[in-house]
């Protein structure tokens, strides 16, 4: 009769394959953002158990402490793959409340300006107040006009089904008035991607035949014709739940001039980007 | 938030607001998890 001899350390590997293999399978359900939306505790936990549990396959003690925790990494990734539907609802979760956009200057104008300026500021801004009051009449009956100072004032409003808040400034040159400027915000899920609102260019066009780059279309034929909205996906914590994307243009009869980007979104300037709302539509190519 | 500077009136808010309005509409589709196995089939 045969003597049989069983190496130890192929045993231990041989026991230790099909919880391997079932953990592995788990874990490559594990998508990149997964990881990056769990809890910090849990992402380092399971990081630590992969580490372990994937040990070089010559040693017996490298193998007896995978053998030891193959299990519990199982049930963490177990947990992990549970946790991705309560994780999804609250990514796609849209706040009720519009942020408000910040002021670019003091609402009020100098104390300093002289007698004739201040009755011209004075006027320029009843003028402000009884055109946004007279628009939002108009738009929405029920928005919430608060005057923030002479030279500003704040709506709340809605617009097919969105919460906006809509910022006027009056701009002065020195003591004189010259444009307003206007700052529009809405609440976007956590799950929204940053957002660069950029020209279309034949490039771009290109890019996205191939889908090297995903445009959204807004549904606005004009906008989405003239803008591509880029979504890159957004780092973690780069910016709130409660922002949207960033874009800051010109009046319609000048260019864009610079997106503004006051909180904290992605910004990009083109001094010969498209004005919008346009004067002559045109159509991406 | 869109930023902009003209003289207020009113189809400039409504194609503002309803841009974005579209953009919080909008859905990106990032799934958290791979399909498994038997969900491939």
């Amino acid at each position: 009769m045969k003597g049989v001899y069983r190496d130890p350390v192929d045993a231990v590997r041989t026991r230790i394959d099909p919880p391997g293999a079932e953990s592995a399978a788990r874990a490559a359900r594990l998508t990149e953002l997964l990881w990056e939306l769990l809890p910090a505790e849990d992402a380092a936990r399971l990081r630590e158990l992969r580490g372990t549990s994937e040990p070089s396959r010559d040693t017996m003690h490298e193998l007896a402490r995978a053998d030891g925790v193959l299990e519990a990494y199982r049930d963490a990734l177990d947990q992990a793959i549970a946790l991705a539907p309560s994780l999804e609802v609250e990514r796609r979760a849209v706040p009720e409340a519009a942020p408000d956009p910040r002021p670019l200057r003091a609402p009020e104008p100098s104390a300093l300006a002289g007698f004739g300026e201040a009755t011209r500021v004075q006027s320029a801004c009843d003028w402000l107040h009884d055109r946004v009051r007279g628009i939002f009449t108009r738009l929405d009956p029920r928005a919430a006009v608060e005057t923030l100072g002479r030279l500003a004032m704040r709506v709340r409003f809605r617009s097919r089904g969105a919460p906006l808040s809509l910022l006027c400034e009056m701009r002065l040159r020195g003591d004189v008035p010259t444009e307003c400027d206007m700052a529009l915000a809405t609440s976007v899920s956590s799950g929204t991607p940053a957002l660069r609102l950029r020209p279309w260019t034949w490039t771009d066009a290109l890019a996205k035949s191939i889908f090297l780059v995903r445009d959204v279309d807004v549904g606005d034929d004009e906008f989405d014709a003239l803008f591509l909205v880029d979504a890159a996906r957004r780092r973690r914590g780069a910016c709130s739940a409660s922002t949207c994307a960033a874009a800051c243009a010109r009046s319609p009869t000048t260019t864009c001039r610079r997106w503004r980007s006051a909180t904290g979104w992605p910004c990009s300037a083109g001094a010969s980007s498209p004005t919008w709302p346009p004067s002559t539509p045109r159509r991406a190519a | 938030m869109l930023r902009w500077s003209f003289e207020p009136n009113v189809a400039s808010i409504d194609a503002a607001a309803r841009s974005l309005s579209g953009v919080r509409a909008a859905t990106f589709d990032a799934p958290l998890l791979h399909p498994g196995v038997d969900e491939e089939d």
